[in-house]
């Protein structure tokens, strides 16, 4: 069917815009607001929304003049519903109501998450079942997958999530922001020498890593209290080591007891170099398929949206414009929004 | 044709359409942290409810603060791309001026919260005290030394009993004064900083 | 008048308990800060008081967000982390979070202490050996009276 969808995406700290017409992909607008939350050492929720309300015309504009599309010809508009940063989230959400009452097109809610898993896709089509690792500075959790927008979470973080846990283990470290690439990078010289404890196995698909933070965060005022040196890389190595290997323990026990043909992985945290190679290794251990999304894609952006979203009009998962954003937004629930 | 008239600034949420500076229609209630839900979805009824076109819509008119930092950018996002698409102008004001009684200097309040308000002084389109945040006690000195002007808004939270008049009456007869603005240009006012 | 009592807490299902137990005696407008070093127990308590408030959703730190909210029948609850407030700048719009019509839960209260009333429910969670925490209760709102009462007990 043809069709013309304008996605938009403001879940955090980047302003984006994308448009798809059948089903290619005619432009990727964002503005990131990284560089201004570096100084923060993290995104600042309000500023983050200020620069969204400022942001939006301009990205949306220089969307459609890439597209070169009119707002007439756009059959449906679709936004990030959640979840995000609540503030953030209202800035698309009222511009995509806004032009679906101008419009009069339907409005399609869009969960972040959906869109990072369906960002692989872009790469290549999912074989099902498959199994969706999804790690981002606020999420951590797996999702099976037996067909299109079928979300079952089987395992998620029980305290914080991954992404989080390396923002804040980089920050002890005085690292800058966004600190996964810069553990990334110093882990790459580094070394596992600093024992850090895995939580108690669970018998279950869970995941922890407030056990993790406070660890190194202890070790690190340890070592300032006695005036002893952190080797930066090797903690980092360390760190990274632990964090991702308590994934890769996971998925194996996942493999077992599952029937799963494709490995996808999703989010920010995909964007890991060691997590990417274990992830490789051991989907060829374990015969399995694997999708790694390229690096545009692990950063937030519309085109992922508006991926989901053509498979949402398909199946007409239309709002009325009486809808909220869900900053919590489970994927499960991703076909409840009213 | 029309004038769309739309706040958010506070804990409400106004729409209001007008023609010839006569108000046509309005939706007006307490919505508090449901603005984001409900302002397109009342637009919209309002507008097939009187059977305009988009279209006929010629310009914006919008509080942009000081006041609820979400709630101002739920009602500018929304102005932004009403005149992004149909190239229409947006007229700015200040959301306590706004709150000013028509021929009387006037006092206008908005809760700060943590013990302090917004303030603006006007008398009609002229400024006596240009916006800005005062601490409770500061207001209530100011309000003692001024007794002939009135004093308007929500004043629940200072025990006081405000005026209350029609934001929408005085944004069309201000209008003239203000400078529209398009899309890419506008900005809100937070104030605090 | 100020009302104090100290608690031990055995392990995180006591601090669960504990939130729980306070749920049935916040009312709109609490504001109940939330001391102690990273892992003490600050947001497990925000969990008990969710679940005492009926609140279906997963309770999660906030400290990448800052602000989450709970929107629910009857209370609604706020839950703050102003641990990356320390060295930034602290007017973010909190205040109508803080001053709202729900409870309002603070970790970290230290960095936004002025947007904060000195009316509160204090509570202050060390680390003790093993599990065990240290739990230091204190307020001087009358209205609390009777939650002191009950921890007593």
């Amino acid at each position: 069917m043809s069709k013309t969808i304008l996605a938009i995406e403001s879940s955090c700290d980047e302003t984006a815009c994308a448009i798809i017409k059948d089903d290619v992909l005619l432009c990727n607008v964002i503005s990131s607001q990284v560089d201004v939350h570096a100084k923060y050492g993290g995104v600042m929720p309000e500023i983050a929304s200020r620069l969204h309300a400022e942001n939006i015309i301009p990205v949306i504009d220089e969307a459609l003049n890439k597209a070169n599309i009119k707002l007439e010809e756009v059959d449906a508009f679709a936004v990030t519903r959640g979840p995000g940063l609540i503030g953030a989230l209202h800035v698309g959400l009222q511009a995509a109501k806004s032009l679906s009452l101008i419009y009069n097109k339907p409005l399609i809610p869009v969960h972040h998450l959906a869109g990072h898993i369906y960002a692989n896709t872009f790469i290549k089509p999912f074989i099902f079942p498959l199994l969706a690792i999804v790690v981002s500075g606020g999420n951590s959790e797996f999702v099976l997958m037996k067909e299109d927008l079928d979300f079952q979470i089987i395992g998620q973080t029980k305290d914080d999530a991954i992404g989080e846990c390396f923002d804040k283990v980089a920050r002890v470290l005085g690292l800058p922001y966004p600190g996964g690439v810069h553990i990334d990078n110093h882990a790459k010289n580094g070394k596992h020498t600093y024992h850090l404890p895995h939580p108690m196995a669970s018998s279950n698909y869970d995941l922890s890593y407030s056990g993790l933070k406070s660890n190194i965060i202890n070790l690190v005022n340890h070592a300032k209290q006695k005036n002893e040196e952190i080797n930066i890389d090797d903690l980092a190595r360390s760190f990274q080591d632990t964090a991702c290997n308590m994934i890769i323990e996971k998925v194996k026990h996942i493999l077992r007891d599952f029937d799963v043909k494709q490995i996808v992985l999703a989010g920010g945290v995909s964007a890991n170099s060691y997590l990417r190679s274990e992830m490789e290794k051991l989907a060829k251990d374990y015969k399995k398929d694997i999708i790694l999304p390229p690096l545009w894609a692990t950063t937030d952006n519309a085109a992922m949206i508006a991926k989901v979203a053509c498979l949402l009009y398909d199946r007409k998962v239309f709002a009325n414009l009486d809808i909220g954003s869900d900053p919590n937004w489970q994927i499960e629930d991703y076909l409840k929004f009213e | 044709m029309y004038d769309l008239i739309l706040d958010s600034s506070n804990s409400e949420l106004l729409i209001a359409i007008a023609k010839d500076n006569n108000i046509i229609d309005r939706i007006e209630y307490e919505a508090w942290q449901r603005q984001s839900e409900l302002m397109t979805f009342e637009l919209d009824k309002l507008l097939k409810r009187n059977n305009i076109d988009k279209k006929d819509i010629d310009s914006i008119l919008l509080p942009i603060g000081p006041g609820s930092y979400t709630g101002i950018r739920i009602s500018l996002t929304i102005a932004k791309i009403f005149a992004y698409a149909l190239n229409i102008k947006i007229y700015p004001f200040s959301s306590l001026q706004i709150l000013k009684t028509i021929k009387k200097p006037s006092i206008c309040l908005i809760n700060a919260r943590s013990g302090r308000s917004y303030i603006g002084v006007y008398d009609d389109e002229n400024i006596i005290l240009k916006d800005t945040i005062l601490k409770n006690e500061e207001v209530i000195e100011y309000i003692n030394n001024h007794p002939d002007y009135d004093v308007c808004g929500d004043l629940k939270y200072l025990n006081l009993n405000g005026k209350t008049n029609d934001k929408v009456l005085n944004m069309l007869t201000l209008k003239q004064y203000i400078k529209p603005l398009d899309s890419f240009h506008i900005k809100p006012v937070y104030l605090k900083d | 008048m100020e009302k104090k009592i100290t608690l031990i807490l055995q392990n995180e299902e006591d601090t669960i308990n504990l939130g729980r137990l306070v749920a049935k005696y916040v009312y709109p407008n609490l504001v109940i800060t939330l001391t102690g070093d990273l892992g003490a127990g600050k947001t497990t308590f925000v969990k008990g008081l969710a679940l005492g408030l009926n609140i279906k959703e997963k309770v999660l730190s906030p400290t990448f967000n800052i602000l989450k909210c709970y929107f629910n029948k009857p209370l609604n609850l706020y839950h703050i982390d102003a641990y990356r407030l320390e060295d930034a700048n602290k007017d973010i719009g909190l205040e109508e979070f803080i001053d709202g019509d729900g409870v309002c839960a603070i970790e970290w209260p230290m960095y936004i202490d002025e947007y904060i009333p000195t009316n509160r429910l204090e509570i202050n969670l060390t680390h003790l050996n093993n599990n065990k925490r240290e739990a230091l209760i204190s307020s001087n709102i009358d209205k609390l009276n009777d939650l002191f009462e009950a921890l007593k007990g």
